[in-house]
């Protein structure tokens, strides 16, 4: 479950129209989600508040040992923020989540850029956690269309441990680059990803082309350690023409390391999604197999349109035009829709691209007919009421199995998990070496076990 | 002063077995222990002493696969200089040389640093961790191989009452450095080369004088390692060691205590061949001696034979073989009991007249076990009533005059009553 915290983060985001996934960090995303979804190791009670418009607080309770806490502050300037975020009884359950990210190609968020006029934006938060008195502190701030700047710190006046974290964003047109500078180890870094405009291939045999393909890198330098460290990536979104599945690949190479990952996600019905990932070492010929998979459960259906995924319908140009038009029967309007927004035609222009129109109709229709597949297959999985989530993933190398329950209780949002360790060596690695482990060595060890409850108004 | 110096231990070569045991033991030890160490493997410790004050890189203990010394380290004295006093102090100049040493070691090191330092480090919280795209561990494993290792040095030495100090002054180490890992091993090479100045003037002078200052105090921190067990588990020990408390006895003594717990008025009876301290004086007042002799006003230091009517001689008997044996354990010193000699001839004639039923031989030694406060002073002279016969030789017993009767164990039985 998303913290209320980087719920209203990922809100600003929506807000001010910053993609997250262009970003490098997030290239990944969706096989993580899937495979290394984290799980609760304590008892978590967490009430949120938005007291203004603007103002979000939280009050954590953490019981581990012995009860911690922790309170938090958020402001932000940006608008309609209050509008994305609802409360836990009315938010949508693949919106408090992390699941499968849905890539947009580029051109539609190209569209959003040149149409919206932009103010700068800021986002401040601020945590402490108490006996602990460790303190948190974060801003965000959007410059412009182009840039922004996260600044995260963290101090804790007993354990020395005073780290500052620059993330300097900067997007230009398909690229998006990062330079990071953290002050644990004077580590510097540079991201960059490239997003290849997407558009009908000569060798697609599907007229519409809803797929991107993004390539990215990294490259990292502790400076106190001369540490370094880079990274390279491939991602490629598509969806399938028949039946408007998307499926996400990507492919990761390490080339320091030799290590390379490849992962597979897709989404097999609605409410289903799987993936596998594959890890390899060119150098120690080391491999893992890792499986993962999301069972949604929805329960009584919604017709409030109100309550529709705010997400994707505020935010997103490129969808509220689509979800417009899905109401209505497949015609070839869609086409000067989208297209009239990127090219102001003039009169002329436009009886020549009608004529156009009616001369290809039959192959725009099926165009269409593939685009509202697609359309309609992510709107159902963006509108459904979902009340639970199962995850499970499980590791060949680490023999382990991974169990998440993520659901709507009420007017709770409820993540109960726990971590199943069938190997021995590995819980030696992880410090549970007991002698009672000992005794009974193939039976299933809850080597973390945790529950977290939030709640928000 | 003399000491020896055995050459045999080195002569078969199987300390080289002993030192890579014990280096393989050492090394794996948590490596804050590892100063404990032997001369030897100080080269070796040095280096992972050095990794592990920045971070824990190595994924699996240090074995050490072999370790060969080809030839015996020769030890020579140059110089020796014993003064007794005021304190013992040794002084010593020594030259030490190894040639032809191999020694090879074998790790697993993490060799991804920012997977340690970023992905896997728990001290930093998720929230200012920067999230680094396939960024795994990378384990390799590292051999490392010293050979034609020869070290010359010469060394002062200082061995005092707490312990043994060394200095190394000249030092001449030439070793062959092979690493598995080529990219390493000039790096680590250069590192060994710099540290091991450091090795040999601070290092190793420090841990031989903390290791001989432990060997010197052993048994004072013997001592101390005992009190500083759980108060509890010395007490235990203690009791334990005590033979006299064994089972049976502590069973009998619960017995009687539990005996005692009654609020009867009358006594409970008592438990035989034991004595309750508070029937002690019963007890003796009861026992036949001089000093209850309640007719001594009349013939003093003299007991008549009625006294003994109303005791049990038996039982009595019976007590002081008990008490006798169990004293017997610890071997009774003998106390000469002077006797008077004008009485000797006295009884000497009685013993001649009468059949003498005491004899005070080499073969049957009055055996006497003192306690602190009993004290044989003699037989009364004036006995012309009592004779030394078989009738009543209780008599002979009672003429013992005992000092004080208080606080005491009853004397063990004379031989004699073996006889009875």
């Amino acid at each position: 479950m998303l913290d209320y915290m980087d719920y209203i983060v990922r809100a600003f985001e929506k807000s001010t129209n910053w993609n997250r996934d262009s970003s490098y960090e997030n290239i990944t995303s969706t096989s993580r989600a899937l495979l290394e979804f984290h799980i609760p190791k304590t008892f978590k009670f967490q009430t949120s508040n938005r007291s203004t418009t603007n103002t979000f607080s939280t009050l954590e309770i953490d019981r581990n040992n012995k009860i911690n806490g922790s309170l938090t502050y958020l402001y932000t300037d940006a608008d309609n923020v209050e509008k994305i975020v609802k409360s836990s009884s009315q938010v949508l359950l693949q919106d408090a989540t992390e699941t499968y990210r849905h890539i947009q190609p580029f051109f539609s968020r190209q569209l959003d850029d040149i149409t919206h006029a932009f103010e700068p934006k800021s986002l401040y938060y601020g945590r402490i956690y108490y006996p602990k008195s460790t303190l948190e502190a974060m801003i965000i701030k959007r410059f412009n269309v182009n840039t922004q700047l996260v600044v995260k710190c963290i101090s804790n006046m007993y354990s020395d441990m005073n780290i500052m974290l620059l993330n300097w964003q900067r997007t230009k047109g398909q690229n998006l680059q990062e330079f990071v500078v953290s002050s644990n180890g004077l580590l510097c870094g540079y991201r960059v990803l490239h997003n290849f405009i997407s558009s009908p291939s000569k060798f697609n045999n599907s007229l519409y082309n809803n797929s991107s393909m993004s390539l990215g890198g990294e490259v990292w330098l502790g400076l106190s350690t001369l540490t370094p460290g880079c990274s390279t990536t491939l991602r490629y979104c598509t969806n399938s023409a028949n039946t408007g599945r998307p499926l996400t690949l990507t492919f990761s190479w390490n080339p320091l390391f030799g290590h390379i990952s490849s992962s597979y996600t897709a989404m097999t019905t609605s409410n289903s999604t799987i993936s596998a990932k594959y890890d390899f070492n060119l150098f120690s010929i080391d491999s893992n197999l890792s499986f993962g998979c999301e069972f949604w459960k929805s329960g009584s259906k919604i017709n409030d349109p109100d309550l529709e995924s705010s997400f994707e319908n505020v935010a997103t140009f490129e969808t509220t035009t689509s979800n417009t038009s899905d109401a209505g029967p497949v015609t070839t309007r869609h086409y000067s829709t989208v297209e009239n927004d990127v090219l102001s035609l003039s009169p002329h222009e436009e009886r020549l691209l009608n004529d156009l129109t009616d001369t290809f109709s039959e192959s725009l229709q099926k165009m269409d007919k593939e685009k509202s597949i697609i359309e309609r297959f992510k709107n159902k999985f963006r509108n459904e009421n979902f009340t639970q989530v199962w995850k499970f993933a499980t590791s060949l190398r680490d023999r382990n199995l991974k169990i998440l329950w993520e659901g709507k209780f009420r007017e709770f949002l409820i993540s109960a998990g726990t971590e199943l360790v069938f190997s021995r060596d590995v819980l030696i690695s992880k410090g549970f070496d007991d002698s009672n482990n000992a005794q009974n060595n193939n039976s299933k060890i809850p080597a973390k076990f945790g529950i977290k409850i939030q709640y928000s108004v | 002063m003399s000491f020896i110096f055995s050459n045999d231990m080195f002569d078969d070569m199987e300390f080289n077995e002993k030192i890579k045991r014990k280096l393989n033991l050492s090394l794996n030890k948590s490596f804050k222990d590892d100063n404990k160490n032997n001369n030897n493997n100080i080269q070796d410790n040095n280096l992972t002493d050095v990794s592990s004050e920045e971070f824990d890189f190595l994924s699996s203990g240090i074995t050490v696969t072999d370790i060969k010394f080809n030839q015996v380290p020769s030890f020579k004295i140059l110089d020796l200089d014993i003064t007794t006093k005021p304190r013992s102090l040794i002084k010593g100049i020594c030259k030490i040389s190894i040639r032809d040493a191999l020694i090879e070691l074998s790790t697993i090191i993490e060799s991804n640093l920012l997977y340690l330092n970023v992905a896997k480090n728990e001290n930093l919280p998720d929230f200012i961790k920067p999230t680094l795209i396939e960024n795994n561990s990378f384990k390799i494993p590292i051999k490392l191989v010293f050979q034609d290792i020869k070290l010359d040095s010469i060394c002062n030495f200082f061995i005092q009452d707490h312990g043994v100090s060394i200095s190394f002054n000249d030092i001449s180490i030439d070793f062959q450095f092979n690493c598995s890992i080529k990219i390493l091993q000039k790096m680590i090479e250069k590192n060994l080369k710099n540290s091991i100045q450091s090795v040999f003037k601070d290092i190793l002078p420090s841990v031989i004088f903390n290791m001989s200052q432990n060997w010197f105090n052993k048994n004072h921190d013997q001592k101390l390692n005992h009190l500083k067990n759980t108060s509890k588990n010395a007490a235990r020990k203690i009791i334990l060691d005590d033979s006299d408390l064994n089972p049976l006895n502590l069973l009998k003594l619960s017995t009687i205590v539990i005996s005692r717990n009654s609020l009867s008025l009358t006594d409970k009876g008592s438990i035989k061949n034991c004595l309750e301290r508070s029937n002690l004086y019963r007890f003796i007042s009861q026992l036949p001696s001089l000093s209850n002799d309640t007719s001594s006003m009349e013939r003093t230091n003299m007991l008549p034979s009625k006294c003994l009517d109303n005791v049990n001689l038996t039982e009595i008997i019976n007590i002081q073989n008990k008490l006798y044996e169990r004293s017997e354990t610890t071997k009774p010193k003998r106390r000469r009991v002077r006797l008077n000699r004008k009485k000797k001839t006295t009884e000497s004639k009685h013993s001649e007249t009468t059949k003498p039923i005491i004899t005070m031989t080499q073969e049957h030694p009055m055996k006497i076990v003192p306690t602190r406060r009993i004290s044989f002073v003699g037989i009364n002279k004036d006995d012309n009533k009592t004779h030394y016969n078989n009738n009543n030789i209780q008599n002979f017993y009672n003429n013992w005059k005992w000092n004080s009767n208080y606080h005491f164990q009853l004397p063990p039985p004379p031989p004699y009553t073996t006889i009875i």
